[in-house]
């Protein structure tokens, strides 16, 4: 290969990282082995014994004297401490007490770390999921566990909120109705399922009343809409269970108007059991072909209703060759649903005031007329319809002549209002950004 | 074993094709996972990571295709999940992230600084043409993505560097001339 004179200043400092060999083979042999033997385990059913019904909501103390905001601390970086603000509220029932103990925001987006602690029993554990809680502002939601206690058996959780209008001194409430725990989550599932058998067989159908489903998603969703009524598979025709799966199964497959149907009926007790289907190339990279779906029941007579545990996973394969492509399963069952009223009420306030610009550019399928910088990082506010094929490069230009390159986070429209959130790597310093380049095109704050 | 002896034989072996694999291309795959996560011992885990999904899924890899190319993209994969995972655990607390390597042993500081202000398709895309001096046509296979567009990408990722580099450099002069 020729080189020219950048590549060979750009080789000679890539050939300075040292990269020391090691025993590679011992470690993958070893991991194999622990791996094998982490599938067969089986958590115990553990049952809680609920014996009491209280609720109590406390205000914390100052926050610089209280353990709990100080254990978060003493957790993040400096950084991120010195623009986290304690909050301390807790909220007891049905024995287990929620604390949210610290945050931070700025006007659209909130992040909050809060506990949840089971006094009495074992209701807790590393797999905890909120199923129902709500945040008086924001609309788009995202809650992790990133912290678990065995020993007090105690969950931290990091919930962001986006979407949210003007939250610096806002009184916000959050509540936790209900949460899952003792999951299993069943990855890469090798159905066994193969495309060209089915190729060829012509389905049973019925009909179904889009109007009268108990839900549906995707992209085929409002064209189904428009027909009002689809066809579906003829239920149960099928018994096609899937390898550790005991909670669901494939109760029929086939080709309706060239899509591929698969039809699933779910018969487990969890209440938030769910999953989906996706192809893989012959190498196991997934593959960007995503269902649309529709949940629906079929009474004793095979004739559709609203409720129901079936759902029917439809994908267009226009233009895919069967043979090339390999159908998996992604699933998620839940052992316990616990439910409660966990409720506090807490203001936020950002540490570092917010800088505004007002703007006007186009890309074509919406505009952008304004930027936010606050200490998480840029949002750009616009008006259309946001295109996610088209990502826009942001940068910060600060005082001092630096840059910083963010990344795109979150994207949230809604009634053509968008709304793109460029996280930083660290808190920005808004009072020392002097302006904001996006794709090129510079921005600059008063 | 030779590469094309492995080629035809991995995805029907076991145990020992696995072990020839890890010989041919373990230590290049983990310089190639070092140089896009900036990180040795992420690359360690990266690099081992890649091996297992390949022998749990060498039923899947087709006789007679390079070996070499489809290791190189479960890589790029991997690789590319650990660096979406870190951006998750953006603002968590610390323990909870996997502990960044700050030494330079590996990589000096300056040179790390540079590599970081690229994206982690774009270091990838920097080492695979400069020290592995693979063509568009293997990259092709590697990054599933048209050759003309990465060409582009990577005369653009090359300015990149070379403008973190010339910023790294002078701002150690200043250093040393202080």
């Amino acid at each position: 290969m020729k080189y020219d004179s950048d590549e060979q200043i750009i080789k000679a400092k890539l050939s300075t990282i040292k990269t020391p060999e090691y025993d590679i083979a011992t470690e993958v042999n070893r991991k194999l082995k622990q791996k094998s033997s982490i599938i067969n385990k089986k958590k115990p059913l553990r049952i809680a014994i609920v014996t009491c019904f209280c609720l109590m909501v406390s205000v914390g103390a100052l926050a610089a004297t209280v353990p709990s905001f100080n254990k978060i601390v003493s957790k993040v970086s400096p950084d991120i401490a010195s623009i986290l603000q304690p909050i301390e509220m807790t909220s007891e029932d049905n024995g287990i007490k929620m604390e949210v103990v610290a945050a931070y925001n700025d006007d659209e987006m909130a992040v909050i770390y809060l506990t949840m602690q089971d006094l009495i029993g074992d209701r807790i554990d590393e797999s905890l999921d909120l199923y129902n809680y709500t945040l008086s502002e924001g609309v788009l939601f995202n809650s992790q566990i990133i912290d678990y206690d065995e020993e007090t058996k105690t969950a931290t959780l990091r919930l962001q909120a986006n979407g949210g209008e003007k939250i610096n001194g806002k009184k916000l409430s959050f509540t936790v109705k209900s949460f899952l725990s003792g999951s299993f989550v069943f990855d890469e599932v090798e159905t066994g399922i193969n495309l060209t058998d089915i190729e060829d067989v012509s389905s049973q159908t019925i009909p179904l009343n889009i109007e009268h489903v108990s839900g549906a998603s995707g992209t085929m969703f409002d064209s189904w809409e428009e027909q009002g009524t689809i066809q579906v598979l003829k239920g149960d025709k099928m018994n096609i269970s899937l390898p550790q799966i005991d909670f669901m199964h494939i109760s029929n497959i086939g080709y309706i108007d060239n899509k591929l149907h698969i039809q699933t009926k779910w018969v487990g007790d969890g209440i938030d059991d769910h999953g989906y289907f996706y192809f893989t190339d012959a190498e196991n990279n997934p593959l960007e072909i995503h269902p649309s779906t529709v949940h629906f029941g079929i009474d004793e007579l095979g004739k559709t209703m609203d409720r129901g545990d079936y759902i029917e996973y439809v994908f267009d394969l226009e233009g895919i060759d069967p043979k090339e492509v390999f159908l998996k399963g992604y699933f998620v069952s839940n052992e316990r649903y616990t439910k409660g009223n966990w409720k506090t009420k807490f203001k936020l306030q950002s540490v570092n005031p917010e800088k505004e610009a007002e703007c006007n550019l186009d890309f074509e399928t919406w505009k952008l007329d304004c930027i936010q910088v606050s200490q998480i990082g840029v949002t750009l506010l616009g008006m259309g319809e946001y295109d996610e094929e088209n990502s826009l490069q942001v940068q910060v230009n600060m005082i001092d002549g630096t840059e910083q390159d963010i990344e795109l986070s979150t994207s949230f429209s809604q009634n053509e209002k968008i709304s793109l959130k460029y996280l930083s790597n660290a808190p920005l310093d808004s009072k020392m950004v002097e302006s904001v380049s996006v794709n090129g095109k510079l921005i600059k704050f008063d | 074993m030779e590469a094309n002896i492995l080629d035809e034989s991995f995805s029907t072996g076991g145990e020992y094709e696995l072990e020839c694999a890890i010989e041919l291309y373990g230590q290049p795959l983990l310089r190639y996972c070092h140089n896009i996560l900036c990180d040795y011992h992420k690359a360690q885990d990266a690099v081992q990571e890649t091996f297992i999904k390949a022998y749990n899924k060498r039923n899947s890899f087709k006789k007679g295709h390079s070996l070499s190319t489809w290791l190189y993209s479960i890589a790029y994969n991997t690789c590319m999940d650990i660096l979406r995972k870190r951006k998750l655990l953006f603002f968590i607390p610390e323990s909870n992230k996997n502990t960044e390597d700050t030494s330079t042993d590996f990589i000096s500081g300056d040179l790390k600084e540079a590599l970081l202000k690229l994206t982690g398709p774009e270091r990838a895309l920097i080492f695979s043409r400069v020290i592995d001096e693979k063509s568009y046509k293997e990259l092709e296979m590697i990054y599933r993505v048209p050759a003309a567009t990465l060409r582009k990408r990577y005369e653009r990722a090359k300015n990149k560097l070379m403008k973190a580099l010339e910023k790294e450099n002078s701002y150690y002069k200043r250093l040393e001339e202080s």
